[in-house]
């Protein structure tokens, strides 16, 4: 603690003027802070999307996927505020104006400043949390859960003598190779592999 | 302009009521003024004599309108009409042995209209924008 209050008043008019004389640093050190606040929130998506590095989403069963869906966007969702809300708790992300600042004015200020800042801290530190359990918890679901069998059978297009035929690959009791009953033999011209059919 | 010969004090919290009021006083009558320092930016003096001791003050420069960062902004929502200064007795007479003034305004937020630059001035400063 200061010795006098000439020394408490003497540190709060030296940090006053130091203000007043670095308003171009100040606004510099808010577009840095603002600067790796985007690049943080814009890495989000990365550092969350725990089905992906494990498992991909397509290959979960249902209805586990839509499950991992909701948890993912819940937790981008937390990160996101999580980080807004650390990064203003670390430091002020804009610039305002005071009317008039001298030592006592930012004496009054600074207490204020440190409660909002405490709040924040709570805040970002509640949805970072949150964040937090939701990938870990996502992963080790991701990890243990079931992948869904390969998709239905693969489908050709075949082209033959008499024109086209288009269905699954299939082999008969005799052991002929045949796509949609077509056998593929010696009046086959072309065989595709196709995502689908088209209805008849 | 006479002295008093007062003694030093340090001025408590519960001081501001009555300063204010001498401060309001000696605006009024001109004891205490506040002016234009020039330049492009928002700069004024205080100056006068200490409404406490009478004694001739040094020059005291503030600033209008200072950027800090914005958990320190004020909260505001319309055009402040008022500003917070602080009128510290900056006076050369001895009141205690190695100190300027007679201990009076440090630590005591005092509310002044705020001051507006004369049109004269206005025009000076935009013209050098």
């Amino acid at each position: 603690m200061p010795a006098t209050e000439e020394e408490e008043w003497g540190y709060w008019d030296a940090q006053a003027t130091r203000l007043v004389r670095t308003e171009v640093e100040t606004v510099n050190a808010s577009a840095t802070r603002l600067a790796a606040l985007t690049a943080s929130l814009l890495g989000l998506f990365g550092a969350v999307a725990f089905a992906g590095g494990l498992t991909t989403l397509d290959k979960l069963t249902s209805p586990l996927d839509d499950v991992v869906r909701v948890m993912t966007t819940a937790a981008v969702l937390a990160a996101a505020v999580g980080t807004v809300l650390l990064a203003a708790a670390a430091g002020s992300l804009g610039v305002k104006n005071v009317s008039s600042l001298n030592g006592p004015k930012l004496k009054e200020l600074s207490q204020e400043q440190a409660r909002k800042q405490r709040r924040l801290l709570s805040k970002g530190r509640l949805a970072a949390a949150l964040a937090a359990a939701l990938v870990i918890s996502g992963s080790l679901l991701v990890l243990w859960a079931g992948t869904s069998p390969p998709s239905a059978a693969s489908r050709y297009l075949v082209v033959h003598d008499d024109g086209a035929a288009c269905g699954e690959l299939a082999t008969t009791a005799e052991g002929e190779v045949v796509v949609a009953g077509i056998p593929l033999t010696g009046d086959v011209h072309t065989v595709l592999s196709v995502a689908s059919c088209p209805e008849p | 302009m006479t002295t008093k010969p007062i003694p030093y004090r340090f001025p408590r919290p519960a001081d501001a009521e009555g300063w204010q009021r001498d401060v309001n006083l000696a605006l009024q009558t001109g004891t205490l003024a506040i002016t234009p320092a020039g330049g492009a930016r928002e700069d004024y003096i205080l100056g006068g004599t200490c409404p406490r001791c009478g004694h001739e003050m040094e020059p005291q420069p503030f600033e209008l309108d200072v950027l800090v960062p914005d958990m320190l902004g004020e909260r505001r929502t319309s055009a402040v009409a008022t500003i917070d200064v602080e009128v510290v007795c900056s006076c050369r007479a001895t009141h205690k042995d190695g100190v300027r003034g007679c201990g009076f305004g440090k630590g005591l937020l005092i509310a002044i209209a705020r001051p507006t630059a004369s049109p004269a001035d206005a025009e000076g400063r935009h013209a050098g924008d």
